[in-house]
């Protein structure tokens, strides 16, 4: 969170100008860090308090060394290899093909008029039917059950990468098309040398967010209709009154997610250098 | 007096050709026939999807639709809906704004917020349904939940992200402090937040619809579901497409009272 | 290479050119007629909004006129073409190339020339205009002034047949636009392609200039034509010549009716216009 502003200085102290260096004890003491650490320990507290306390239906919420105890042991296991790693497969699978299919439509959508008119309106009717709605036709289309997953996670993540993607080229200044046109370029040299990269940063965060949803279909899917992974776990977990097990799942899943975002923001960085540049010599300009 | 039209003898006609009969709405008309053929082609033609109905049986479906029955559904589903979102918007719309604008009330929620922010929503649903009895709750407290992180994240976003100069102008008019959030960050991120609103409406809708299928309790996920087991599927298809409508008609609505208040946008 | 001492002549005949609001049409151009003769470097100068960058896009083939022909050599424009070049108003430099891949995205994309020829050329030209240190950085690495001359490097590489200057120097501030002025004149010198030159700053104009046009208020057309006759190879000691401050007097005076012009006619004037010629 770089750059925010949090607070205006309600009037400039002195004590602004005075540069010292900050002491070792000061660096870790300081106001944020204690906020923050307060701030991560409450939450645990709260809950463990609420349960322990068992303050309404707190009583049936497992607490965190409950949960802890669980993960351990389930960590252990077999089972939670093998339902990681499907989870992990079949949203990759539903993610890559929406982005082999949503990124060359959006590049072409974005930039090309006639293109546009003959496939927007259609896929502009099917966006808003949420993913999860596809789940009953995913079971008919798909009689095999990985794929009827790994295909719900695709709707999910195909609509966030295509409509970023669109917004990207179009966001493209027009003087660098005339630029590049007056420089002799042909439209098969634009497309690969100025709407793509010129499309990247957008696709990229297109892309974290299509993984974040895709995430979340999976777990509907396996719900309703698996019989591995983390999302059939933890409602199995439910049904079998391994509640602990629950809580479990869901930090795996989110930590999953967030993992799979974080990589994704990493390799789309490496694809966009003059990003990196940008917030380089915004350091260097404070810094000087 | 330097403005003055150079063609004055446009007639209906040409109104007409430019707005209405060009080709692009030609294209536009086309794009959705060819999904349709496209769609008869493959379950007509092809082995493999004989199971799904085609557009034609689908259109036979509007007929047969009880009017009062699905009227029922979709006004269910609309409350749970409204309901989560409005709950998401009065708990998550402060906390993104003590977020953005306050440094302590940064410190001390957002770890929390960011920890508990991975876990997808749906993951939610075992917990909810131990802990709530009542399943109204139980779907309106998953529809919050769906609301609740967009929301957050976009109200504080937009905040940091108002231009500098903005409150560094009001400052030197002596504005003080409410004063400031009032009449200068709020509306500079008053674009963000609505973008906030339509993601979170659409995440809501999705919510309902997971919530209803698994809960079994009415609404138009639970219609989808129910016509899923009996095997009617033209009616399943006109059910997402329902549940479509619905998503795009909030999502429309937002921009309405989004444009509302933000009159300054809309002069260009 | 084209042989750019004998081409280039630009001819604008009867040229009108109107903006369609939503309601109204207005006019931008109207019936303007000139001539920019090759090999010379030509100023255009007017009141704000008064379609000097209409002038530009009309040459460069981005907008077609309603009325009249724009020739050049001869032949009516029928589109973009590399033989035109443009320098945008702000850069449009790729952000996501670096200066010495910007230059050689040109001959790059024509293939007129070898990479290696390519590379000579860029790194010849990027040194010329004191980018020799910068060639690996990206432009949002580097200052305005830097950019400006980035974008004449990556034009001129491309020895254009007439280049269009559409402000390039606006935005930058006295220092650095007099050092680009500078820059960009010994680049002319050297190059004696056609140039078209647009600006608002009547010190630049003379400056820079072999002809000076200058245009009315909007409806534009040609309000006079001026013969700058000072000594070339141009340096900055010109500025304080007898000539020099003769000529700037006459220019002022006759700007000045037009500015007058202008302000009686503002109060009907449309800012969405305004606005829409600059987007």
């Amino acid at each position: 969170m770089k750059n925010q502003i949090n607070t205006i200085p309600e009037k400039i102290n002195e004590s602004d100008f005075v540069f010292e260096r900050p002491s070792f004890l000061s660096k870790i003491f300081n106001l944020k860090m204690v906020l923050n650490t307060a701030s991560v320990l409450s939450l645990f507290v709260i809950w463990g308090l609420l349960v322990n306390f068992g303050i309404y239906r707190f009583v049936l919420i497992p607490g965190p060394a409950e949960v802890l105890e669980w993960g351990i042991k389930w960590m252990g296991s077999k089972d939670f290899w093998m339902d990681a790693s499907l989870s992990t497969l079949r949203v990759l699978g539903g993610f890559t093909f929406a982005c082999l299919i949503a990124i060359p439509t959006g590049l072409m959508i974005g930039w090309n008029k006639i293109f546009s008119d003959l496939t927007f309106p259609t896929l502009e009717i099917l966006r808003p039917i949420p993913g999860i709605a596809y789940i009953p036709i995913a079971i008919l289309f798909f009689p095999w059950e990985e794929a009827s997953v790994a295909f719900i996670c695709f709707v999910g993540a195909f609509f966030p990468i295509l409509l970023n993607t669109i917004t990207g080229v179009k966001l493209i200044d027009r003087d660098y098309f005339r630029a590049a046109q007056c420089l002799g370029s042909k439209p098969r040299h634009i497309f690969w040398h100025i709407v793509v990269p010129g499309a990247l940063p957008s696709i990229s965060t297109g892309a974290a967010l299509g993984m974040g949803i895709a995430w979340m279909a999976s777990v509907a899917g396996e719900m309703i209709s698996g019989k591995w992974g983390l999302g059939y776990r933890i409602w199995e977990a439910y049904t079998l009154i391994r509640y602990p097990l629950i809580v479990d799942g869901m930090i795996v899943i989110g930590l999953l997610g967030l993992g799979s975002s974080t990589l994704i923001r990493f390799i789309t960085l490496r694809l966009i250098p003059w990003r990196k540049a940008i917030t380089e010599s915004l350091d260097e300009s404070i810094t000087k | 007096m330097s403005a003055s039209t150079l063609n004055t003898t446009s007639n209906l006609w040409k109104q007409v050709r430019k707005t209405v009969a060009n080709w692009t709405t030609v294209r536009r008309i086309m794009s959705v026939l060819l999904f349709l053929l496209a769609w008869t082609i493959l379950v007509q033609f092809t082995g493999q999807f004989h199971q799904i109905p085609t557009p034609a049986a689908v259109f036979a479906a509007l007929f047969q639709l009880k009017l009062g029955v699905i009227f029922t559904e979709i006004f269910r589903s609309f409350v749970r809906v409204l309901c989560g979102f409005l709950l998401g918007l009065l708990i998550g719309f402060p906390i993104g704004v003590a977020i953005g604008y306050s440094r302590i009330a940064n410190y001390l929620l957002f770890p929390a917020v960011e920890m508990v922010r991975p876990i997808p929503p749906i993951a939610w649903i075992p917990l909810t349904v131990l802990f709530f009895i009542n399943i109204e709750s139980q779907i309106v407290f998953l529809t919050f939940y769906g609301a609740f992180f967009p929301i957050v994240y976009n109200t504080m976003g937009g905040i940091s992200e108002v231009d500098i100069r903005l409150p560094r102008a009001a400052m030197s008019f002596g504005i003080n402090r409410m004063g400031m959030l009032w009449k200068i960050i709020l509306p500079a991120a008053m674009p963000q937040i609505f973008t906030g609103m339509k993601v979170a409406i659409g995440i809501t809708w999705l919510m309902v619809v997971a919530a209803e299928m698994i809960a079994s309790k009415g609404g138009l996920g639970y219609w989808v579901w129910y016509h899923h087991t009996v095997m009617e599927y033209p009616m399943v298809i006109l059910g997402m497409g329902i549940i479509g409508l619905c998503g795009a008609l909030c999502s429309v609505g937002i921009d309405v009272i989004g444009s509302h208040f933000m009159k300054w946008r809309n002069i260009f | 290479m084209v042989d750019s001492n004998h081409k280039g002549e630009v001819v604008f005949e009867n040229v009108t050119r109107a903006v369609q609001t939503k309601k109204t049409e207005t006019i931008i151009l109207d019936h303007c007629s000139f001539v920019i003769e090759s090999g010379k470097l030509t100023v255009l100068i007017g009141p704000s909004g008064c379609g000097k960058t209409t002038i530009i896009n009309l040459i460069a083939g981005y907008e077609k006129p309603d009325r009249g022909k724009v020739l050049i050599d001869g032949k009516p424009v029928a589109g973009p073409d590399r033989e035109r070049l443009v320098a945008f108003q702000e850069t449009a430099l790729f952000p996501w190339l670096t200066c010495y891949d910007n230059v050689m995205f040109g001959p790059l994309a024509t293939k007129v020339m070898t990479r290696e020829e390519a590379h000579e050329q860029a790194i010849n030209l990027l040194e010329k205009v004191g980018l020799g240190d910068f060639l690996y950085k990206y432009p949002m690495q580097l200052s305005g002034g830097m950019m400006r001359r980035a974008e004449l490097a990556r034009a001129l590489i491309n020895r254009p047949t007439v280049m269009l200057m559409d402000e390039p120097f606006r935005g930058l501030d006295a220092m650095t636009r007099e050092l680009m002025q500078e820059y960009y004149l010994r680049l002319v010198e050297e190059s004696h392609g056609t140039h078209l030159f647009v600006t608002s700053e009547i010190e630049e104009a003379i400056f820079l200039a072999d002809r000076l046009i200058i245009m009315t208020n909007k409806p534009s057309r040609v309000k006079h034509a001026l013969d700058i006759d000072l000594p070339r190879p141009r340096i900055a000691s010109v500025l304080r010549s007898k000539r020099y401050l003769e000529l700037k007097a006459l220019t002022l005076e006759i700007l000045h009716e037009e500015a007058v012009k202008a302000s009686m006619a503002s109060g009907k004037a449309d800012i969405a216009i305004d606005s829409g010629l600059r987007t």
